[in-house]
């Protein structure tokens, strides 16, 4: 399979905000996308400590992002129809929110980790997230409670673009 | 093969994974020698488990050359899930 992309971030320092999109992307109206990974880790903490996670829906209003343009995994593709963009709008993406933004989220998969050893998300196939062109919300990986320690985060989310 | 950051070891590593922590859900695994285990990041490998996706197993950044689901620390060892069932890690490769 092809057309594979990954929004990362990496090594940021983390928003404090509550329920904040680590990484968020929010389809266009050109192809489907399925979500195959998501993941987030830190380096900044030591001390074994419980972070709550979730994939969640977010409607406008959508999270004030860093803009990210999501990377080829297969380098002979072309360019993801998702491009970079701060505002959360449709066919952009963007990572660690510094504005939660007003629109209702809603939760689809929620879990918790301790922050010394990742969490890591891989569907079975049958499990992907698959998103319509067209929908007006967009999906991302979100810390549910404010991260404690905010140093040193990674984060990121893949996915492949269908038809 | 794209290598992130997290799937190298680090300059130093304090915490050992507990026991019995699998991955997924977590994300890295990092074991009394200090290295750092991890799944790379390529969905639909042939040889995966049926039913499942399958990545190859990384240890510090290096493909292991064994592809799995799923791999845990559990009494001090690390094991593996693929399409052949379990195999654990014996210092040099999976059997």
């Amino acid at each position: 399979m092809s057309r594979e992309y990954t929004v990362p971030m990496s090594n940021v320092t983390a928003t404090s905000l509550a329920n904040a999109a680590a990484v968020f992307v929010n389809n266009g109206t050109v192809t489907s996308l399925e979500f195959l990974r998501g993941w987030l880790s830190q380096s900044g903490n030591a001390t074994s400590a419980q972070q709550a996670v979730a994939w969640q829906t977010q409607a406008t209003a959508f999270p004030t992002l860093t803009s990210t343009a999501p990377v080829i995994l297969k380098q002979k593709d072309p360019a993801s129809q998702i491009s970079g963009g701060a505002a959360g709008a449709a066919g952009t993406s963007g990572v660690n929110a510094t504005a939660i933004g007003a629109g209702t989220k809603t939760p689809i998969f929620s879990d918790n980790f301790n922050v010394l050893n990742g969490y890591l998300w891989v569907p079975t196939p049958l499990e992907t997230i698959i998103y319509p062109p067209g929908l007006a919300t967009g999906l991302g990986l979100y810390w549910v409670g404010a991260v404690a320690q905010t140093a040193n985060w990674s984060a990121g989310i893949t996915f492949r673009e269908l038809g | 093969m794209i290598i992130l950051p997290y799937m190298l070891r680090p300059k130093e590593q304090l915490h050992i994974t507990e026991h019995y922590v699998s991955s997924p859900p977590a994300l890295i695994i990092t074991d009394e020698l200090g290295d750092v285990w991890t799944l790379a990041n390529e969905p639909d490998r042939p040889d995966a488990p049926r039913g499942e996706f399958a990545f190859m197993v990384l240890r510090n950044g290096i493909p292991t050359g064994t592809v799995a689901s799923r791999f845990e620390r559990r009494n001090g060892r690390v094991r593996a899930f693929t399409r052949d069932g379990w195999k654990r890690w014996t210092g040099l490769f999976f059997i």
